[in-house]
């Protein structure tokens, strides 16, 4: 752990009980964000990528789910430890969330421009909460914030109800943004709108920012770093122009070759995705793995390093394999 | 998009209290101090008349302040300074009320009806008086209709053809033991109002509390509460009323009380699953995640969510109540010194009916009236609080 993080999560695992069973939604998982950067969380639907992020307030209700181990450290304190009214004076004033689905995230009784003033309110005696609102309406880009802000959300369009929740999560000015694809459920013009307005703010406030996203033409537009999870686990992490760029886990390799519109044809991963409850043993990937050898189904591989900070869990990266065989066996 | 007809050039923002917004300091709003303020009044006068008033003396004129008027006016201060003010003083609420009204002639009239209930209801006895018997003049007939001949009583009005003639000092007629009808109804009103409000103020409290509780906390407190719900919701309050009745002695108070107190499940249960869905909404995610406390969620959050669901089930049970009164008063197990429209109903059913018609007419329109403009107005509230609906 590095001590310029101003995040850092370690060995964290999170469980769901279920009806069926017991979910590991998250497990081991390790990462950190300094002060300014972006750090994108990627990975199919399942893969514990928004746990991760909900979880790093404890925002996961308890039960049914549960932390079994791991710290989280926001500047130096373990916030799973934390008791529930120190995590509120850090929700939103230190750690903002924004989350996917626009519609669901204002609240249908009050203006907006009461809900960014609550935010403001809930960390402060704010008597200028409504000139701040307005302002933050403001460096969202909102045309004519007076107007906005008298409105309810029902009379906004999802893109402009994603600008007040930006607006309303960096109300308080926080350090650290968690923003869970907040352009998810938008068209892919708004998307691109408010992917650029959250990558200005960003650089403005030098605010750091955990990316949760499947998208990976939205990785490569915003990230700094790039963690890949698949059910749970990481698979691959580094710079994102590296992953992206030649990616080494086969993982993140068949998740870009299914990405459409990279020129090449576009090649659906096989297989299925694990079944949370009967999770497959060893290396998670490997039932649908082209490369998988013996080893894979029983070993739980490391993370090995393939380069200068970027490392894939993968066997093939460890001392006993030669890792220019999956290039190999690809050709 | 709707909203389109606002006035776009000019800022309504002001009139947003942004001080009722804030999360740590308490500063109540208009409301509360209404309620308060209220609340002490009633509180005070009430000791004034238990400790320095003679117990039988009159508090104020002749009104002797029972009990049951004690629990109407806290109900009334609950009422005005919980309901009528927020929708009176928030300028969004006003107008999305007064537009529905203004499109809708159907609850434009239950307002107009409940309002002049509720203030004939109140204010309507301290102007008219209690109903005085005039005996020797039964069954006067409504101002300008003739009365059937076999009648019993003087004519107060002119005969004509050998029939009396109904008269303006008696508009509405008269009873069989003379009584204006116009003040009887009157009467009628303040019990009907009695009963509306002090049940409904029992039954939203209680069910408010318990299908909230139930709602956001779950898990076994949950399971406790709904099960304790549905066991109660399989006593029927009419045959506990009726028991009490034989029991004790038949009133209007042990009437409110038993279905005040066993009437609140149905509407328990639509809080219960109201909270239950908003307790999962985006918003309410949002809240916490911007460091929202759960005091803070329920009261700001939570809460005006289920405002709407609480208004029309509890107008539903209102409803039904004013209904099982008039039932209740028709097999006499009720109070028969409270004049209730039930009961002037019932008293006028005997052997000369339907010879004198008005004097069961004229309260069963008041009260068919009453109870279909309860309903109307229930329905309106819910297209008015949902703020997705059509405003």
């Amino acid at each position: 752990m590095s001590d310029s993080s101003l995040l850092s999560v370690s060995d964290l695992t999170v469980e769901f009980d279920t009806p069926q069973g017991t979910i590991r939604a998250v497990e081991e998982l390790s990462f950190e964000v300094s002060p300014g950067e972006v750090v994108c969380l990627v990975g199919e639907s399942g893969s514990g990528k928004t746990v991760a992020g909900e979880t790093l307030t404890r925002l996961v209700p308890t039960p049914p789910g549960r932390i079994v181990e791991g710290a989280v450290r926001f500047e130096g304190r373990d916030l799973t430890s934390l008791d529930e009214s120190d995590l509120t004076s850090i929700r939103g004033d230190r750690i903002a969330h924004v989350f996917q689905n626009p519609q669901g995230a204002l609240d249908p009784a009050y203006t907006v421009g009461e809900q960014v003033a609550e935010t403001i309110h809930l960390h402060e005696d704010a008597p200028d909460a409504r000139e701040r609102a307005l302002s933050l309406l403001d460096q969202v880009d909102l045309p004519r914030p007076t107007n906005v802000a008298e409105k309810y959300p029902h009379e906004l369009s999802g893109g402009i109800k994603q600008r007040v929740v930006l607006a309303t999560a960096l109300a308080a000015d926080p350090d650290l943004l968690v923003a869970d694809e907040p352009t998810t459920a938008l068209d892919v013009v708004t998307q691109a709108q408010i992917l650029r307005l959250l990558a200005d703010l960003q650089r403005e406030r030098d605010l750091a920012v955990l990316f949760v996203t499947h998208d990976l033409g939205v990785v490569s537009q915003i990230a700094d770093r790039v963690v890949v999870l698949y059910a749970g686990r990481v698979m691959e992490r580094g710079p994102v122009t590296e992953v992206l760029g030649d990616p080494a886990h086969p993982y993140t390799r068949a998740l870009l070759a299914s990405h459409p519109g990279r020129g090449e044809s576009m090649t659906p991963l096989r297989g299925t995705f694990p079944d949370p409850v009967d999770r497959p043993d060893g290396c998670l990937f490997h039932p649908r793995c082209p490369h998988a050898v013996e080893e894979c189904r029983e070993t739980v591989p490391a993370e090995h390093d393939v380069s200068w900070k970027r490392s894939a869990a993968c066997l093939y990266y460890g001392d006993d394999y030669d890792a220019e065989r999956l290039d190999g066996d690809r050709a | 998009m709707s909203g389109t007809s606002e006035s776009r050039d000019q800022p309504l923002f002001r009139s947003v209290d942004w001080d009722r917004q804030t999360g740590r300091t308490w500063s109540p709003a208009p409301s509360t101090w209404f309620v308060l303020a209220g609340l002490l009044a009633v509180g005070a006068s009430f000791l004034y008349d238990a400790v320095v008033v003679p117990v039988d003396r009159p508090l104020l004129g002749s009104w002797k302040a029972p009990l049951v008027d004690w629990l109407l006016l806290v109900s009334l201060v609950l009422f005005v300074g919980y309901g009528l003010l927020p929708l009176a003083t928030r300028h969004r609420t006003r107008k999305r009320l007064w537009n529905h009204v203004r499109r809708h002639p159907t609850v434009a009239t239950s307002v107009g009806w409940l309002v002049v209930v509720l203030l004939l209801g109140t204010v309507g006895s301290v102007l008219l008086g209690t109903p005085v018997k005039h005996t020797a003049i039964p069954y006067q007939p409504p101002a300008f209709l003739p009365r059937n001949p076999y009648l019993p009583g003087e004519c107060v009005g002119a005969v004509a053809d050998g029939r009396c003639r109904g008269t303006l000092s008696y508009p509405l007629g008269t009873n069989v033991y003379g009584e204006d009808l116009v003040t009887l109804l009157v009467s009628g009103m303040r019990v009907a109002v009695t009963l509306s409000l002090v049940t409904a103020t029992i039954i939203v409290a209680v069910a408010t509390t318990v299908g909230t509780v139930a709602g956001f906390v779950g898990g076994r407190v949950d399971a406790a509460l709904t099960s304790y719900v549905n066991l109660q919701r399989t006593v029927p309050a009419f045959l506990v009323y009726v028991v009490f009745a034989f029991l004790t002695k038949p009133s209007l108070l042990g009437l409110i009380v038993v279905f005040g107190l066993l009437n609140w499940g149905g509407v328990a249960n639509v809080v219960r699953s109201e909270v239950q869905a908003v307790r999962e909404a985006g918003y309410v995610r949002a809240a916490r995640s911007a460091g929202a406390g759960r005091i803070h969620v329920l009261r700001h959050h939570v809460l005006p969510s289920v405002s709407g669901g609480v208004a029309v089930a509890t107008t539903r049970q209102v409803a039904s109540l004013i209904l099982v009164e008039a039932a209740i008063s028709y097999l006499e197990l009720n109070d028969v010194m409270v004049r209730s429209w039930g009961e002037i109903v019932a008293s006028g059913m005997g052997q000369w009916f339907p010879l004198n018609w008005w004097v069961v007419a004229a309260p069963g329109l008041a009260l068919v009236s009453t109870v279909v403009a309860v309903s109307v107005v229930g329905d309106a509230l819910r297209d008015v609080f949902d703020p997705r609906g059509v405003p």
